[in-house]
């Protein structure tokens, strides 16, 4: 039973909105009552939040309000997409602040835990060669054209019902990623770990490496976004056009196994980033399995 | 266990073939208990698989005698006890009738113990454009068994019915639908006169509400077309990769066209000639143009072109690799496989059977031999890697053909409208003509039969 009554103007705005605003609005609202909790210590998060979640709800009230023109699902797409892409970059570093330090020696464990007292990322030291940090530098990088373009085409050039499905799973994967990167902020074993030797690769990684520097550096280890918005585009793939699917599904594996090789993830953040994934696709296919 | 991996095998090697199998009435065939499957029976081996594949439970094949002189289903007629069949027109190639007997005592043996049998009552595989006359062997068995056995392991006859899209083409669809089982105790009760005739017609019977059933073979052909032209509505075909229409839907369809032709064609038959004179020309002017019939009504739309070519290249280009294992995996195996098919098929029935069949012995002795000299020549890593894909591969490789096919075709056929935006007009407005013609004609015949009705 619903706890808003079905005839009240709340109930009916809330009906007008997609899921994936319903979502976006929830995470933009969490992510700024933690940065007011923060304090001053987070800088200028709060405001730079705050404003997010301004622009956002004016958006989606100028979609509600105009909900009958061809442009409206255009300017959801976009601005959804734009908000949870910035996020990316805005919020997991003053996490950090917040909650008081990293939470990687608690991943760590798990890991140890996970891998009978063995340490995954050392383990995953003595694999490197040359040939494979760059291998896997490729793979790695890959992930980001294969992003845009999975996201461009899930957005556009489809049918509508299948464009909301699409973000409303991808919503829900990044609003997901983005509350572990609040509550368990972490920086990978590349930070935790103290490695024999660093990784030198050649151009694919120093590709890596600056990619990662101009993100804001090492940051939201957990869970693995790079694992988790593979397999949702996977997923969602397998069930409306099943050939990219079956395309990516290696790339998916390969690029879950890069982020371990490469020191970015703990294996504990590749698994909650999987589950994420299957989640968030079934929550999308649900919600739009009557239509 | 052994039958298990063989029905995972079989499924895989199925799922090549054919792009769908679809599958109805599951909930009709009992878990256990002895039962007696019945089908029509057009494509051989591939009949029997289709439909062990898709049920939980063990099946027991029969197969005609002669069989056994082909040394790879001899091995599997001994591994899965398939039970012989001696037909009367196999006597010259060794049959012997009278072996029927033990056979029809083995089939009884196993149904007293709870086996589901799958017994072809037409006796033979064939292309006819409708069922064969059912023999009495299905119905005489299911009816001895029951005396022998009144109370024991009650016999269900499920009848089932098994649609192929086009049997002899790779990656078509299927269709198998299981109907509701014949209680035998119970209509041994309920019948005037519980004969074989009257089971075996009745049989005959459920199953043809099963199969289609044309006068000719011309006549099936016709309706074939017409559903593909009134299959499109006149709109755009779907992106594509899509979840296509289902077969199921495509058989409906060819059914009400059916029931609207017999209704109409005695009162007017000169609506039928002139509509099926316009589908004659329509095609042949298809056919001159190089389109099928749904390409006939793809937007000619510059953005819509965009994201095709987005999307079909991206595939494309990330896919190739991919592919280009797939085929020094299984370029070889697949070049024998359809060199046996061709030299042992006589005709479109064994096409699929001689494809799939053999493949379940030239793939993985191929894939074996390929990936020892990969394990000899690199590491034996590499060889068990090499081994796990291939399945992928395969079925990739398949799919990606497939796709690659679909969207060359629909590039030649966008470019030729763009180029001749005249004959896209016409093309268009003689399919959305006909698409309006078979609609009256439905129309007319459903007002007809409800009069009839009333």
């Amino acid at each position: 039973m619903s706890l808003i009554p079905k005839s009240s103007s709340y109930r009916k705005l809330l009906d007008t909105l997609a899921l994936s605003d319903k979502i976006i609005l929830c995470l933009l609202i969490v992510v700024v009552f933690f940065f007011l909790i923060g304090g001053d210590a987070t800088g200028t998060a709060v405001t730079l939040h705050t404003l997010m979640l301004v622009l956002f709800a004016a958006v989606i009230a100028v979609c509600v309000n105009w909900s009958s023109h061809a442009w409206v699902p255009w300017l959801r797409t976009i601005s959804t997409v734009a908000i949870i892409l910035t996020l990316y970059s805005t919020l997991a570093e003053p996490a950090f602040i917040v909650m008081g330090g990293s939470r990687d020696h608690a991943l760590a464990m798990i890991d140890r835990w996970l891998f009978a007292g063995h340490d995954p990322a050392l383990l995953g030291e003595t694999l490197i060669t040359p040939f494979r940090l760059e291998f896997f530098s490729f793979i790695y990088g890959y992930f980001i054209p294969f992003l845009y373009l999975s996201i461009f085409l899930g957005c556009f050039g489809r049918p509508e019902i299948e464009r909301r499905e699409f973000l409303e799973g991808l919503s829900l994967t990044y609003t997901l990623a983005y509350v572990g990167y609040l509550f368990v902020p972490a920086r990978g074993p590349i930070e935790f770990y103290h490695f024999s030797a660093p990784l030198v690769g050649g151009t694919f990684h120093k590709i890596v490496l600056s990619g990662v520097v101009a993100t804001g550096g090492n940051h939201g280890a957990f869970p693995s976004l790079h694992v988790g918005t593979t397999a949702y585009v996977c997923l969602f793939d397998l069930r409306r056009n099943p050939l990219r699917g079956f395309t990516y599904l290696p790339m998916v594996m390969l690029i879950a196994i890069s982020t371990i090789l490469l020191r970015y993830h703990y294996v504990i953040d590749l698994i909650i980033g999987l589950a994420i994934a299957f989640w968030a696709n079934r929550v999308a296919s649900r919600e739009r399995g009557g239509e | 266990m052994i039958y298990r991996i063989f029905r995972l095998i079989w499924r895989f090697a199925l799922s090549i073939f054919f792009r769908r199998i679809e599958v109805d009435g599951l909930e009709h065939v009992p878990e256990n208990g002895a039962i007696l499957l019945v089908p029509n029976h057009t494509n051989a081996f591939v009949d029997p698989l289709v439909i062990l594949v898709n049920l939980s439970r063990p099946v027991t094949l029969t197969a005609k005698s002669v069989l056994r002189r082909n040394p790879l289903l001899r091995l599997i007629i001994k591994y899965f006890n398939i039970i012989e069949l001696h037909r009367r027109q196999d006597i010259a190639g060794g049959a012997d009738p009278l072996k029927n007997q033990d056979a029809f005592a083995e089939c009884r043996r196993r149904l007293k113990s709870g086996a589901a049998i799958c017994i072809f009552p037409e006796g033979v595989s064939h292309s006819d454009a409708s069922l064969r006359r059912f023999k009495h062997g299905a119905a005489r068995l299911a009816i001895e068994y029951t005396r022998e056995n009144p109370n024991s392991n009650r016999l269900m006859i499920v009848p089932v019915g098994i649609d192929y899209e086009a049997k002899a083409k790779m990656r078509s669809s299927v269709w198998v639908r299981f109907d509701h089982p014949i209680d035998v105790v119970q209509w041994l009760q309920t019948e005037e006169v519980p004969t074989g005739d009257a089971l075996t017609n009745l049989l005959e019977e459920r199953v043809r509400s099963l199969s289609r059933n044309h006068r000719t073979k011309r006549e099936a052909l016709l309706f074939n077309w017409t559903a593909e032209v009134y299959a499109t509505r006149g709109q755009s075909p779907e992106m594509l990769g899509r979840n296509e229409v289902r077969h199921a839907n495509r058989v409906h369809l060819i059914e009400r066209l059916q029931a609207a032709y017999y209704a109409i064609e005695p009162k007017h038959p000169e609506k039928i000639t002139d509509l099926i004179d316009r589908l004659r020309a329509y095609r042949s002017e298809l056919g001159r143009w190089g389109v099928t019939v749904a390409e006939v009504f793809l937007p000619l739309s510059i953005a819509q072109a965009a994201f095709f070519v987005l999307r079909e290249v991206e595939l494309l280009v990330v896919g190739t690799p991919i592919v280009i294992v797939g085929v020094i995996q299984h370029a070889l195996p697949w070049v024998i496989v359809r060199r046996i098919a061709v030299t042992f098929s006589k005709d479109h029935d064994h096409w699929a059977s001689n494809v799939i069949v053999p493949s379940l012995v030239v793939w993985p002795l191929l894939l074996s031999i390929e990936s020892t000299i990969v394990g000899l020549t690199a590491s034996w890593t590499w060889a068990a890697m090499f081994l796990a894909v291939s399945p992928f591969t395969l079925l990739y490789a398949t799919l990606w053909r497939e796709r690659t096919g679909g969207a060359w075709s629909r590039t030649r056929s966008f470019l030729l409208f763009v180029t001749n935006r005249s004959t896209k007009a016409q093309l268009e407005a003689e399919g959305q003509d006909i698409i309006k013609i078979i609609d009256r004609t439905l129309a007319e015949a459903e007002m007809a039969n409800k009069g009839t009705s009333l």
